[in-house]
């Protein structure tokens, strides 16, 4: 059986541990917001323009730059949208906690 | 002026750790022994005690003042007992394998009393509805409202829960050749 002080300092291990856990879930969710945004852009500028997509927005379709395949164009463009989420998410969390 | 259980969490909340301190030190037994009601393992208890402490201080689920501080705490510690069963598949929990440790602190004076281990044992052969109602009702004392809060259930339910189960209760210790007015 543990005393007083070990109870106290575990469960407040297994509070930091759950905040750690939901900071993550909130990081990952919140990740994907620009990705989505970016993929809600690109359908609707492909439904949008009249000359077709390949033609209003070459660079974003070759993925400016980042790889000649249009594919792999669009997903560097998808994998780094959701990193930039990922770090403005961070940062908004630890401005959020040394508010706190 | 005594400090309620809510003060005492809005304290803790406030960055008073002393408040937590006297939280853990009021309620961690009381609720390993419900927990071992429904786990029939006191090292599994004690762990999901303090899981459901650190769920209670995360603000996960942040207290909303709609029921008292302690039916909160015990709803949150049915519900990891009753995962933690879920995950391990298991439905019937065996307290004659259960082990009492010798250095139990003396606030769990209700394991050290053989006539409440009788208890305890008879309790683990009903069924664990009724197990828990009674658990709650004999050994922490709460009312229908506690009860119902704790369990998710009806005031209605909780009393035919505990009608019930004192009779399933009675039937077993006869069995065993106790009287239960004499336990009781």
């Amino acid at each position: 059986m543990r005393s007083l002080d070990e109870k106290f300092y575990e469960i407040k291990k297994r509070e930091a541990r759950l905040r750690y856990k939901k900071n993550i879930k909130t990081v990952g969710l919140l990740s994907c917001l620009p990705t989505v945004m970016f993929v809600f852009i690109v359908y609707l500028a492909a439904k949008l323009s009249p000359s077709g997509f390949k033609n209003s927005f070459p660079s974003v379709f070759y993925g400016a730059a980042i790889s000649q395949h249009p594919v792999l164009g669009l997903v560097s463009i998808i994998l780094l949208s959701f990193l930039l989420g990922v770090c403005v998410t961070i940062l908004c969390l630890k401005l959020k906690n040394e508010k706190n | 002026m005594m400090e309620t259980d809510e003060m005492l969490y809005r304290s803790y909340l406030n960055g008073e750790d002393e408040a937590l301190r006297v939280l853990i030190e009021k309620y961690s037994e009381k609720l390993t022994l419900f927990i071992y009601g429904m786990v029939g393992n006191m090292h599994d208890a004690e762990e999901l005690m303090m899981d459901s402490f650190a769920i209670l201080i995360s603000k996960n689920k942040p207290f909303l003042g709609r029921s008292t501080f302690k039916t909160w705490l015990f709803a949150i510690g049915r519900n990891q007992a009753r995962m933690f069963l879920r995950k391990r598949k298991i439905s019937a929990i065996n307290f004659d394998k259960a082990d009492f440790p010798q250095d139990f602190t003396p606030d769990l004076y209700i394991l050290k009393n053989e006539q409440n281990k009788i208890l305890f044992r008879a309790l683990s052969k009903i069924n664990p509805m009724y197990r828990e109602a009674l658990i709650l009702s004999y050994f922490e004392g709460m009312g229908l409202d506690e009860l119902s809060g704790v369990m998710k259930i009806s005031k209605r339910r909780a009393s035919d829960l505990l009608y019930r189960g004192k009779a399933s209760l009675k039937e077993v210790l006869k069995k065993e050749g106790y009287n239960f007015a004499e336990l009781g």
